[in-house]
């Protein structure tokens, strides 16, 4: 009787690689959906300060951001220790808040321009009276709309 | 005794591993949202002198902002923690208790806040005051509509504000109040 030997080789069995793509893939999405959008390179100090009540910004305002803070150590150097402004990605000085101002709000369309919102990232440590400085270039500017950036703060 | 092959591993399902990690990870990563206080200034004119308010002192709430960070209500130590409810009974009171207001339509908070005081502070102190008028709309929601402001068609949430406006006044310490 004639036995068909398979002529097999011994060891281990090759692991199929067909779903690799998919694993890279996973890894791709993840990565994509985690990422958050990096708006500014912070050049100061921002520690949230908490309110009562902090509400989510809703996805159809259309923001802009002030950070306010003391420079961060390398930059103090060029800007000091003082509490500083900066907009978008450079310090700036009080009196440039309200041309910044304009230029950020021809950004949005003329439609969605009653939704222009001004964030104010301030350090919870910035002394009031620049907020209230600010307030006021902020109203100069018609830019009403604003929102004190915190986080939640709860007593119990 | 002959030995045994390995048997292949079923790689097929290990798709299905990845997108059940793929899954969990979408559900359990929250994009950074920003939180905070909605604020809406007033115009800018530069004609309008802030107006003399000739008011009872009872009918407002002085709060003060020390350069430290420290709340003064009424010429006393107050702590922040109790500020909402304390700003809720005064602009309830309607005239029962003598040393809060007689009516909410005279009551006004008012911060005066020291230009060195820490901004936390201020904010503390504000969220709280606008804290108390949020409680007290959203008890007249409920009362009349049943549900919270957040809630409401817009036609009935500016009814809501309307009976109960803001009532909110704050400027920045001056020599005077020093």
């Amino acid at each position: 009787m004639a036995v068909i030997k398979k002529n097999r080789k011994k060891g281990t069995p090759e692991v199929s690689t067909a779903s690799l793509p998919d694993i890279i893939f996973t890894l791709l999405f993840f990565f994509m959906v985690s990422a958050k959008v990096k708006d500014a390179t912070l050049k100061v100090e921002n520690n949230m300060p908490r309110a009562v009540d902090a509400q989510k910004l809703t996805s159809d305002d259309k923001v802009s951001t002030i950070h306010i803070g003391k420079p961060l150590p390398q930059y103090q150097k060029v800007y000091g220790s003082e509490p500083v402004i900066q907009l978008n990605d450079q310090i700036a000085r009080m009196n440039e808040v309200q041309e910044w101002i304009l230029r950020q709000r021809q950004e949005v369309p003329y439609a969605s321009r009653p939704k222009f919102l001004v964030n104010i990232k301030a350090d919870g440590q910035v002394p009031y009276k620049l907020i209230d400085e600010l307030k006021v270039e902020l109203r100069k500017a018609e830019a009403l709309r604003i929102n004190y950036d915190a986080k939640s703060l709860n007593y119990r | 005794m002959p030995r045994r092959e390995l048997p292949e591993v079923n790689a097929g399902s290990m798709a299905d591993i990845a997108f059940t990690l793929l899954i969990f990870f979408l559900v359990s990563t929250t994009l950074a949202t920003d939180k905070g206080e909605k604020v809406l200034l007033p115009k800018w004119n530069p004609d309008l002198q802030a107006p003399e308010v000739e008011k009872n002192e009872r009918n407002v709430l002085a709060l003060q902002i020390r350069e430290d960070g420290s709340l003064v209500l009424e010429g006393q130590d107050f702590p922040y923690r109790d500020l909402t409810e304390e700003s809720v009974d005064f602009l309830l009171n309607n005239g029962s208790n003598p040393l809060y207001s007689d009516s909410y339509d005279d009551a006004v908070i008012n911060i005066v806040t020291h230009p060195d005081a820490p901004y936390e502070a201020y904010l503390e102190a504000y969220s709280n005051a606008k804290a108390s008028f949020d409680q007290i709309r959203d008890s007249y929601a409920m009362q009349q509509f049943g549900t919270v402001l957040e809630n409401l068609p817009d036609d009935q949430a500016d009814e809501v504000r309307d009976k109960y406006p803001l009532k909110l006044a704050e400027k920045v310490m001056d020599e005077d109040d020093m």
